[in-house]
């Protein structure tokens, strides 16, 4: 390799490709020990995975993952010291992704499974809040908004979800005079997004007759599977 | 890339294999596309060990979706790739509301060493420098393209545009790069305008 490099080199279309290919393989490359990590961490996730079914109609199922997640997890944890990892510490963010391969692939238990992950995250940031952990609330709140993105994605269409989320806004509408600086923007982004998807499907007439006084965070949507 | 359809059929090959339980399979597919999802979102949120998050949920998210992933005209590369950008997406996001932007600097990992090596890095800091002058979309394609090494055809399915749009995208990047990297450069890269380590933050 004989480029001409620095600030006076000229840039043929041809360099340009060239050096936009040595930027990337040289300045954006993984180190080994990261792709390792990487590695196990995915590898491991795929072998709690139970094994593969065929559905009628000749399309792959999944049959229930409860069991196989919460050995999953203690698996993966032991191998990847994540399991133990909460808010704003190293991990936390792998051992909630590892969470998520052991969401059930089929409607609506994983529409479920995801508003149950989202009670989780708000019961993190109050517990952060209340402990004047700043990063750890920040952490939680990023989760958190990572997770309803997800959830909404496809709108909800689950009444209980819909009632869930309006108990979190009022849960979060405290969070914001109690929270550390570090997170009351992400709080109240978490207001805003909770808001907005709490109406974007109505709830059923009978939901909506009987409005759900606030509660905490923690009372997850009936049938969510959740301790 | 050779051949581009024999290069698509090993991979659907493996996909196959691995929702068949193949963990070999699966540990083949992650060789091939890890490096690649790890520099894309290195190149799009600027933290390496945001990067590592992302290269790592990407994969758990393709994991959890594989037993629904049908081909139906969309290559695997570019099905994985839609996982990385949703994922790069919501992190964007959420990072928009609540981080400041210095949080972003700190792709500059590689120890500067003897002489071609500071002059590589100079010349990186001037890439990312010119990066910055692009829109939003040049940069989303730049990335799929010389970041994680996909097609024009396999970046149209990514994002939602005909190839000839990619292309054409592509085609104003280069042009609007060259042009940003053949004016005179800071005389003094160690001025702070000259080690833009977040710069690649649309």
């Amino acid at each position: 390799m004989s480029h001409r490099l620095g600030s006076d080199a000229s840039w043929s279309p041809t360099d340009l490709a060239e050096r936009l290919d040595r930027y990337a393989a040289d300045r954006l490359a993984p180190d080994p020990p990261e792709l390792d990590r990487g590695r196990a961490a995915v590898l491991a996730a795929f072998a709690q995975r139970p094994a593969p079914s065929t559905a009628p109609g000749g399309r792959r199922g999944l049959h229930s993952w409860s069991l196989a997640a919460a050995l999953g997890l203690l698996v993966i944890g032991a191998s990847v010291a994540v399991a133990e990892s909460g808010p704003g510490q190293p991990f936390y963010g792998l051992r909630l992704a590892i969470g998520s391969v052991t969401l059930p692939g089929e409607e609506p238990a994983h529409e479920r499974g995801l508003a149950s992950r989202l009670d989780d995250r708000l019961t993190e940031v109050r517990a952060a809040a209340r402990n004047g952990d700043g990063p750890g609330a920040q952490a939680a709140i990023n989760e958190y908004l990572n997770t309803l993105s997800e959830l909404t994605r496809n709108g909800i269409s689950d009444p209980d979800i819909l009632d869930l989320l309006q108990r979190h806004e009022h849960t979060l509408q405290e969070l914001l005079t109690v929270a550390p600086a570090q997170a009351t923007g992400g709080v109240q982004q978490a207001l805003d997004a909770a808001g907005h998807a709490s109406g974007v499907v109505q709830p059923a007439e009978s939901t909506a007759a009987h409005p759900t006084p606030p509660q905490n965070p923690g009372d997850s949507p009936p049938g969510t599977g959740k301790p | 890339m050779d051949d581009p359809r024999g290069h698509e059929a090993d991979v659907e090959a493996l996909v196959e294999r691995a929702q068949a339980g193949d963990r070999e399979a699966l540990g083949a597919i992650y060789d091939r596309l890890a490096g690649r999802v790890y520099r894309f979102a290195l190149f799009r949120v600027g933290s390496r060990a945001d990067a590592e998050d992302l290269m790592q949920r990407t994969f758990l998210k393709m994991i959890e979706s594989l037993p629904r992933y049908q081909r139906r005209g969309i290559p695997f590369e570019a099905w994985f790739f839609r996982l990385a950008r949703n994922g790069v997406i919501d992190h964007l996001r959420s990072r928009r509301a609540h981080q400041p932007l210095d949080a972003l600097a700190d792709i500059d990992s590689a120890e500067p060493g003897p002489h071609e090596a500071a002059e590589l890095a100079v010349e990186f800091r001037r890439i990312e420098d010119a990066m910055q002058e692009l829109t939003p979309i040049q940069q989303e394609v730049i990335g799929y393209r010389f970041m994680a090494g996909l097609s024009p055809r396999e970046i149209g399915l990514v994002i939602g545009k005909r190839e000839g749009s990619v292309r054409a995208l592509q085609f104003r990047a280069l042009q609007a790069l060259r042009r940003s990297l053949d004016r005179p450069s800071d005389p003094d890269p160690e001025s702070p305008k000259a080690i833009p380590e977040a710069g690649l933050e649309p």
